[in-house]
């Protein structure tokens, strides 16, 4: 049985979800990638699957810049979401920002793990999914 | 005679014994009940000079020397006529209108019910012990008289054992007792311990018959104390008489006299001021020393040949003095004349010199006195005071600008004392008609900046503070100058405020001013939008970049010709992505580095007409409602392209964001602001979330709808247009109710 059972990859950028999914599927360490477009697909899929813990991600992959709702109003939802949801989730924040102001504000919220900047490689990907921290 | 009751049982001999006594010492007479002489003895006829003829029958009263008052005599009356005895003295007149004072007893003789039936009186001469008491009491008057007048001392009486037997005058007034406290006492207690030593030192010389006399200075006065001997009748001394006097203003006066002379002396010497008396029968002059002083003379010789002091006289001076002396004694008025000195060591001094004619009694003119100044400080002040006044004056006039001094009365009334030559230019205003009334000079503040200055000048005003503004002025041809004005106020009076105002010009700097701000304002913005920038760089050059390199090595990896394939297929769109991008960017950039887009003015409703002639297609399929008033503002001055596009996005997004759920309207107008007019487009479609978005709202590539036509592309440009003509655009919203957009647009 693979370590993750759920990984989340939210971008609206078709190309890199489509190539970071292939990568991660070569990894062979996670089971089911659901992919969402925008911060609030993501937010509404959270919600209805609060209480079920098969559906719930153990990992987030999170992109900053993207239309409707983008990576900030997704974590300012999660932060209010997190309440609800009964398991740890660890959430990386991918994005091609290299504004060190970003980066910055990624800090501040203890939500975020780690600030990735793309492009990411399979290396990369596979220290990440393999050095979940710990509860 | 009758008997009294007293005398009844006596016997006879005894009567006649006692009644030949008494007729040989007391006047004896008796009178009826209204005063009728019946009866009088030879003592009566002697002492009252008439014969007991012409006094029987007669009223008492012939007698009366009018000496006593009328109360007198009714008491006298009361008291016989109750039956009760009366004495006292009286003064009567002898026939021959002479008087005499007798001692009397009146007893009246009563009948068996004791009432009076006639006066019974007795009566000693006192006339003589009357006499002496007046002289007495008269002496005693006038010394009275005589020493409470003395002025300043007194006069006191001294028996040769040092008891005051008398004293008196007004040199009491200085002490604190009265000579009745002091009368009949030892001399100790009433005076001075210095002036007692005085007399015990030379009671010896006075009791010999010298008169001595000598000043003792006691109690902060000066006294002249002078003590003579006192003999009486017979030559035989029996005292002597103090006599003292206050000196003490005579002598106040001496030594202020002599404190005058040397005031007086000094003053002249402090003023530099010298007197002199020139009397012109002897031809001297006579010189007060410091005169000489001042003119380096010996001030020991005082008197002077009239000669020699012409040689003192500057050269050049000596003509005019003389003229003007001879004619001040010829006309007899005399002037104040100025002339040059030449001291004793060379030194030239200027001197004043006011004079007045000293005439003896009779008028005879012999000689002239004066005061002579030396006023070379006051004019050699008054020359430098003059160049100083005439230097910051210069200086003032050098300044390019308004230098004015003026007086401000109560009631806004004022009075100029003073305006630079500099004010001429500046305010371009005739320096004579400045000097006429200070209100022209303000008349020039522009009237957009008249409250601020009137504000600001009040405060001053108030406060007495500096008063510091900046502010327009208007030509008459209408140029504007920008001014900075510095004016400090002075209270001279209640009402009185003496202002000293200095105005220059600083349109040159006013102009780099405004330009240094509109280049940071400008700077500003171009700063934002390289911030704005760098994010596109970031989020919209990066992503594809780095999805290309990432595609690369899977093509680089891949094995499978197919899978190869696909990656191939999949860079395609990634550039042509990249490349719309860049287009976009190019496009903005030029927008806003396009200086030399020209404004025109545009009719709104002929462009926004063609603007929805591009619609159409959509417009009708949708069955949008459109509805237009440009009535308020139907032009815009604005680069015609930058319009077009502003109102083609706006209208796009509207139709593009509309509801499903409801009829599109879209509503757009015109307003009118201060120098500026605003494009106002409403709609009722899907609206933003603007408390998630409202930071993203304008930027690029942001997009707020699941439209697949949104690229986040309009906001921008149509932002970037907006502002590269100075303008500002905004939205409110509310989601599923609509949007509307606002644009303001400047310097219209």
């Amino acid at each position: 049985m693979k370590s993750i059972k759920n990984l989340l990859l939210i971008d609206d950028d078709e190309i890199f979800t489509f190539l970071t999914k292939k990568t991660i599927e070569n990894t062979q360490l996670v089971d089911q990638i659901k992919v969402f477009g925008n911060g609030q697909d993501a937010i509404d899929f959270l919600e209805n699957a609060a209480d079920n813990t098969e559906l719930l991600p153990e990992v987030i992959l999170l992109d900053i810049n993207m239309p409707i709702l983008d990576g900030w109003g997704f974590l300012e939802e999660f932060i209010l979401l997190k309440p609800n949801i009964g398991k740890k989730i660890t959430i990386y924040i991918v994005t091609t920002s290299i504004s060190p102001h970003d980066l910055d504000r990624a800090n501040n919220i203890s939500e975020v793990s780690d600030f990735v900047i793309k492009p990411v490689t399979k290396t990369g990907l596979v220290n990440m999914l393999k050095n979940l921290p710990l509860e | 005679m009758k008997k009294d009751s007293g005398v009844k049982y006596t016997p006879l001999d005894l009567e006649n014994a006692y009644q030949q006594a008494l007729d040989k010492t007391a006047i004896v007479a008796i009178t009826d009940l209204q005063g009728r002489i019946t009866y009088v003895n030879d003592k009566f006829c002697e002492i009252s000079q008439y014969s007991r003829e012409e006094l029987l029958g007669k009223n008492h009263n012939i007698l009366k020397s009018g000496y006593h008052s009328r109360e007198f005599y009714k008491d006298l009356w009361d008291t016989i006529k109750k039956g009760e005895v009366w004495r006292g003295q009286i003064r009567n007149k002898t026939k021959t209108g002479g008087y005499y004072w007798v001692q009397t007893t009146i007893v009246p003789m009563t009948d068996e019910n004791n009432q009076p039936y006639q006066f019974l009186s007795f009566r000693l001469d006192i006339t003589k012990q009357k006499l002496v008491e007046e002289q007495l009491a008269e002496s005693n008057n006038r010394l009275s008289i005589l020493t409470d007048n003395f002025p300043n001392g007194s006069v006191s009486l001294i028996d040769p054992e040092l008891n005051l037997l008398f004293s008196g005058g007004a040199g009491y007034d200085a002490v604190d007792f009265l000579p009745e406290d002091v009368i009949g006492r030892p001399l100790e207690k009433a005076l001075s311990p210095e002036t007692y030593t005085y007399i015990l030192e030379h009671l010896p010389r006075i009791l010999k018959g010298e008169t001595l006399t000598h000043e003792i200075f006691v109690r902060n006065r000066h006294y002249l104390n002078t003590y003579k001997p006192v003999f009486d009748q017979s030559g035989v001394l029996y005292g002597f008489v103090m006599v003292v006097i206050d000196i003490s203003e005579s002598k106040k006066a001496a030594l202020e006299i002599q404190r005058n002379n040397e005031l007086f002396a000094i003053g002249e010497e402090i003023a530099r001021i010298g007197s002199w008396d020139w009397d012109f029968l002897t031809n001297e002059v006579v010189f007060s020393s410091n005169t000489l002083r001042l003119l380096g003379q010996d001030p020991a010789v005082v008197k002077r040949k009239s000669e020699e002091v012409l040689e003192w006289i500057h050269p050049d001076d000596r003509k005019m003095l003389a003229n003007a002396f001879q004619e001040m004694l010829d006309k007899n008025a005399f002037d104040v004349l100025e002339f040059r000195m030449i001291r004793k060591d060379g030194k030239e001094r200027i001197f004043q010199s006011s004079s007045t004619k000293n005439f003896p009694g009779d008028g005879q003119r012999t000689h002239v006195i004066g005061i002579l100044k030396d006023i070379t400080q006051e004019r050699r002040s008054e020359k430098e005071l003059l160049e100083s006044k005439e230097i910051l004056s210069n200086i003032a006039d050098s300044i390019p600008g308004l230098v004015m001094r003026y007086m401000e009365f109560d009631k806004g009334k004022a009075q100029i004392q003073y305006v630079s030559k500099g004010a001429e230019a500046l305010w371009e205003i005739p320096k004579k008609n400045i000097l006429l009334d200070v209100n022209i000079v303000w008349n020039r503040v522009h009237k957009d900046d008249w409250a601020g200055f009137l504000r600001s000048f009040a405060k001053s005003r108030k406060t007495f503070t500096v008063w510091d503004y900046e502010f327009r002025i208007v030509m008459d041809d209408g140029r504007i100058k920008w001014v900075t004005a510095i004016g400090t106020p002075k209270k001279i009076q209640e009402d009185k405020i003496l202002w000293d105002i200095l105005a220059l010009d600083v349109s040159a700097r006013k102009v780099a001013e405004e330009k240094i701000e509109k280049n940071l304002e400008l700077l500003t913005f171009q700063n934002t939008q390289l911030l704005d920038f760098c994010n596109i760089v970031s989020h919209n050059l990066r992503s594809p970049l780095v999805n290309m390199a990432m595609l690369i090595g899977f093509i680089e990896e891949s094995a499978d010709e197919t899978e190869r394939k696909i990656y191939i297929d999949k860079l395609k769109p990634v550039i042509e992505g990249l490349s719309e991008t860049f287009e976009e960017l190019v496009e903005s950039i030029q927008i806003q580095q396009d200086n030399e887009v020209s404004s025109e003015y545009i009719d709104v409703e002929e462009s926004f007409r063609k603007i929805i002639s591009g619609f159409e297609g959509e417009i009708t399929s949708s069955g949008a409602i459109i509805e237009a008033d440009f009535s308020e503002a139907p032009f815009i001055y604005y680069p015609p392209k930058y319009l077009s596009s502003i109102l083609h996005n706006l209208v796009s997004n509207a139709l593009k964001y509309r509801s499903m759920e409801r009829r599109l309207t879209i509503a757009i107008k015109t307003s009118k602001g201060d120098r500026q007019v605003f494009l106002t487009v409403r709609d009722n479609g899907l609206g933003i979330d603007l408390n998630k978005n409202r930071s993203n709202l304008f930027k690029i590539r942001k997009v707020f709808h699941r439209h697949p036509d949104a690229k986040g592309f309009g906001l921008y440009i149509t932002k970037t247009q907006v502002e590269a003509m100075k303008g500002k655009i905004w939205a409110e919203s509310v989601p599923g109710e609509g949007s509307t957009f606002f644009v303001a647009f400047n310097n219209q």
